[in-house]
């Protein structure tokens, strides 16, 4: 069962190469030491090509602290291969050990270290609080994503849009076990803790589709809990938001499946706002039709992989709440028409 | 004595200073595998450990390698998402508490007592029940897989995952109840061993005079000391929340799941060091025999861990930098880690400052050493790495986190075993490993290692998330999880070698007659100067200590100029193992039967509260048995060994030859 829709790969024209004008050693440095595995893959979901303001923080750190490492590294294995050699050896027999020892132990370390720390404390400051910060809330769960714009009645899942070029602020929490929000290529990760309310900051330089993932262990699914933020310019963004915000789309109120999904156990579990579905389970699927995915990406969201998905989830996601649903062939149809017209 | 004045002559009194319990007699057997059960020899003892790693180890390693199978391709197959998540709890699990540990407890119950120039331990006893206990534990926890599944939740078993409502098959009790019984193995150890190092040194050994792997045994077992008791407490409240409802750990009833991370990593950390310390200590000596010269910067290398010993309390929320823990402690945290770093460098340096002007031999351990010093550089390194707490966000639960500390572990810690292997066999065994094979083994590994390790830094950055059943394609993580599934199979070759090698080197020994010398590396600490294989009384004489490296500086001298001579051949300064009068410490059932007690209350918590009783009783039963025996068998005699030999060599003037060993218990 192949994943059709987000994964990423160039294909969209938004998502060229942008900030790494800003430091091409970077670029370098990854096409010559990792070679062509990592070059041409993964710009979408990695921390290797930052693709916003917080991410490029923590990357400059991390990058640092690569090469010091390499280098560091270099040093030892060489010290170490011309120990090896008598000739080698004897040319520096004079030198003395302790002094090694004593500078290249202790005090180019400490030196070193203290820097470190400096950058460290320096990339922890957070970055300004400019105005007119979204704020949006992420709710983890066993092993969805569940996203509510505060103030505007708007609920999704697993798609996670944001305006580009601007700051927004996720308030992250989990009603069940210990998540943790991850966008590498935006933002470094969070846990989402029960019982508390974490906060990031994510900010897409550009409009672009960003992988993200659950990066704690939170049960049998872990691996089948991703999302997507999308980002998008601001007008557009709004547009989006506009519409997720209002109820069940006139296109889809008579659809004869609506009726066997509010008489069938689906409306136990999930929301379709303006109907009688006001199940607290399972993701809102008021706009589910606008979604690429199903199952916080497992499938893609046609007619096909749905319609299986309805009959029986626990085929592709097995331990997720979704139970397998018995209904008649006629039944699943509607209700997978029911669900084409959710926009 | 005859079945009249037995069990009914207890009340007499005449019988009970020779038969205590007046019903059991005190084992008695030399050989087979009842003298093996009750044995209270410390070498036995290590060798048991050593044995019971092993065999954990290859259940560890399959483990491992399904891991890796399932990961091999993109949307593998071959485990269930539950499976993998069993798997690879078992494998850390097993990896860490069942592998790793005991293997550093086989080393320093064997050689530490010979490298004090002791008898045997302070408790000997007590150290049988340290082999059953863990033992027991280790079953308990690889029980769960006939009984209905392993642990699910990962080696640090977070709550509130690791609570019934989110884990309701029983894989986590036992995973709970055996660490937990395996707690009590390693608390009784520690208390074990630091007695036997602060006390029973050979007269003239003072602190700064032992070998560095008694001081890095002895920092690891105050570690064990003071780490373990959290463990256990932590594993306590959750035994009582899963079995009792207590809600410790229930989030709906107002619990933070945080304290679980607090406890576990503030027993999580130190473990780390606790896992490492003891090949640290191995390679500072192995590396110093074949480099011909002392090893460089002893009281560098001595404080240095001390220093980590002590840091390493200071550093355990670098494992929550994602968690929300406040800045001011994610700030303190990251750079008490970095600083931690300063004392391992030493370490480093000092290992290679030995190595410079060296003479240097490559024999096998000492390719291991140097596999651990490089290793353990990268691993140390990219330590440091994700102790920039901001840089950590991007790197922690990541595929990155797991090259790093398998780095570490394997890198570092296995390595440094598989050095001690080599060097110290042949005088466990009596039979050297086969030199060729070794070097083989030596390289496969390394080439085996780098493969499956190596590019998992690389699916980290790439943003594959550790503990994830699977993966898609497109994402760039394919290739590199391939190669590190073939890297897998060449450790997995690398170690069917050493197998072998153990095999085929006890068959030739076996068929050639070969023998080993006392000191076949020409080495420096006193377990050298005993024959090989070390005889159960250990030292013939209790050797009296007047330098670190005693044994090296009996055979060498310096000559005026400063250069290195010969003072006396290794022949004459060796014992001959024929001592005799020495006085053991008597063979016991107490500490077995205590340790069977334990897996029934275990089992008991888990299943039906009466089997707690019979475990219970078994266990006080030992205990009562234990008070009533005394540490040595008066029955026993003197007799152990050869009495028709002179006086011992005593080329050295040392004291008395016939002391006894001063066993309490």
């Amino acid at each position: 069962m192949e994943l059709t829709a987000p994964p990423v790969g160039g294909r969209r024209p938004d998502r060229m190469p942008n900030r790494s004008r800003r430091l091409p050693w970077r670029r370098c440095l990854v096409g010559a030491t990792l070679a062509l595995p990592l070059a041409g893959c993964s710009d979408g979901h990695s921390v290797l090509s930052a693709k916003g303001p917080e991410a490029a923080r923590v990357s400059a750190l991390g990058w640092g602290m690569i090469v010091v490492s390499s280098v560091i590294s270099a040093v030892v294995f060489g010290l170490l291969a011309a120990s090896l050699f008598p000739s080698v050896r004897e040319r520096f027999r004079r030198h003395d050990e302790t002094a090694l020892v004593r500078w290249g132990g202790v005090a180019l370390p400490v030196v070193v270290l203290l820097a470190l720390s400096g950058l460290t404390v320096a990339a922890m400051v957070p970055s300004d609080d400019r105005d007119g910060t979204l704020e949006l809330t992420v709710v983890g769960h066993q092993y969805w994503w569940e996203v509510t714009y505060p103030g505007t009645g708007a609920v999704t899942a697993n798609e996670i849009h944001i305006p580009a070029g601007r700051r927004v602020r996720v308030a992250l929490e989990s009603p069940d076990v210990i998540h943790s929000f991850w966008v590498p290529s935006l933002a470094g990760k969070i846990d989402m803790v029960p019982g508390r309310t974490n906060h990031l900051v994510l900010e897409a330089d550009r409009p672009g589709t960003y992988r993200g993932q659950c990066a704690e262990y939170c049960g049998a699914q872990h691996a089948r809990m991703a999302f997507v933020v999308v980002a998008q310019e601001p007008a557009e963004f709004q547009r989006w938001l506009r519409h997720q915000a209002e109820p069940l789309a006139a296109a889809a109120t008579d659809r004869p499946g609506r009726a066997v999904f509010e008489r069938e156990s689906c409306a136990g579990c999930h929301t379709v706002r303006g109907t009688e579905a006001d199940g607290a389970i399972g993701p809102d699927l008021t706009h589910l039709a606008d979604r690429d995915t199903i199952g916080a990406l497992t499938l893609p969201n046609d007619r096909r992989e749905v319609r299986a998905w309805v009959r029986d989830a626990q085929q592709f996601k097995a331990g997720a709440e979704m139970p397998p649903i018995d209904l008649s062939s006629e039944d699943l149809d509607a209700i997978v028409d029911y669900l084409e017209h959710l926009r | 004595m005859s079945l009249a004045d037995g069990p009914l002559a207890l009340g007499s009194g005449g019988e009970l200073t020779t038969r205590p319990m007046g019903v059991f007699a005190r084992p008695g057997e030399a050989k087979g595998w009842r003298s093996w059960v009750t044995t209270v020899d410390h070498k036995r003892i290590g060798i048991m450990y050593g044995a019971a790693a092993l065999v954990f180890f290859v259940i560890g390693g399959i483990e491992a390698m399904l891991i890796r199978l399932q990961l091999a391709t993109p949307d593998g197959k071959l485990l269930s998402a539950d499976l993998y998540n069993q798997v690879y709890t078992m494998h850390g699990t097993t990896m860490i508490f069942l592998v790793i540990m005991p293997l550093g407890a086989a080393f320093m119950n064997y050689l530490m007592p010979l490298q004090i120039g002791a008898r045997d331990v302070a408790f000997p006893r007590l150290n049988a029940l340290s082999f059953w206990v863990f033992l027991a534990g280790g079953l308990v926890l690889n029980s769960a897989w006939l009984l209905g599944g392993g642990a699910d939740g990962g080696w640090f078993n977070y709550a509130p995952n690791n609570g019934v409502r989110f884990s309701p098959t029983h894989g986590i009790d036992f995973w709970n109840l055996g660490l937990l019984i395996a707690g009590i193995a390693s608390l009784v150890g520690a208390v074990n061993l630091i007695t036997t190092v602060l006390n029973m040194r050979a007269p003239g050994m003072t602190l700064m005079k032992m070998p560095v792997f008694t001081w890095m045994s002895l920092v690891v077992q105050f570690l064990l000391l003071f780490a373990v008791p959290v463990l256990t407490a932590a594993q306590f409240l959750l035994m009582f929340d899963r079995l009792f409802d207590a809600q410790f750990f229930n989030t709906q009833m107002g619990a933070d799941p945080l304290l679980w991370e607090h406890l576990f990593w503030i027993f999580g950390h130190p473990e780390v060091y606790i896992l490492i310390l003891p090949t640290f200590g191995i390679v500072s000596e192995v590396i110093p025999v074949f480099a011909r010269k002392p090893i460089f910067g002893y009281p560098f290398m001595v404080f240095s861990g001390i220093a980590i010993g002590f840091m390493g309390w200071g550093v355990w929320a670098h494992h929550m930098f994602a968690s929300g823990v406040g800045p001011i402690s994610v700030a303190a945290f990251s750079i008490s880690t970095m600083f931690i770093a300063v004392p391992t460098g030493v370490k480093v340096l000092n290992w290679m400052a030995t190595m410079w002007g060296g003479k240097l031999t490559f024999d096998a351990p000492m390719l291991y050493s140097i596999g651990l010093v490089t290793m353990f550089t990268i691993g140390g390194l990219s330590g440091v790495t994700h102790a920039l707490a901001p840089a950590d966000t991007q790197q922690t639960d990541t595929y990155y986190i797991v090259a790093h500390f398998h780095y570490v572990m394997f890198g570092g810690g296995l390595n440094g075993f598989i050095a001690g292997w080599y060097f110290w066999w042949p005088k466990v065994f009596g039979y050297r490993l086969g030199e060729r094979l070794g070097k083989i083994n030596f390289w496969i590994l390394l080439v085996g290692f780098n493969l499956t390790f190596g590019p998992m830094h690389i699916l980290g950055l790439q943003g594959m998330p550790r503990r994830t059943y699977t993966y898609r394609d497109g994402y760039g993580f394919n290739f590199w999880n391939f190669v590190s599934t073939v890297g897998t199979f060449i450790i997995a070759t690398s170690m069917l070698i050493f197998f072998a090698n153990i095999f085929l080197s006890y068959r030739k020994a076996k068929k050639e007659q070969l023998s080993v010398p006392a000191d076949p590396w020409d080495a420096r600490s006193l377990e050298w100067m005993v024959p090989s294989p070390t005889p159960a009384h250990n030292f013939d004489v209790i050797p009296t200590v007047s330098h670190l490296d005693e044994f090296w500086h009996r055979k060498y001298g310096e000559d005026e100029e400063g250069r290195l001579v010969r003072i006396a051949a290794t022949e004459d300064v060796v014992q001959k193992g024929d001592g005799r009068g020495v006085h053991l410490p008597s063979p016991s059932y107490w500490p077995i039967v205590m340790a069977f007690g334990m897996p029934w209350i275990a089992y008991g918590l888990i299943y039906n509260l009466w089997f707690c009783v019979l475990g219970g009783i078994c266990v006080v039963a030992a205990i009562y048995g234990w008070i009533m025996e005394p540490a040595t068998d008066p029955d026993a005699g003197h007799d152990d060994h050869p009495a028709d030999h002179d006086e011992p060599s005593d080329a050295s003037g040392e004291a008395v030859a016939t002391e006894e060993a001063a066993l309490v218990d």
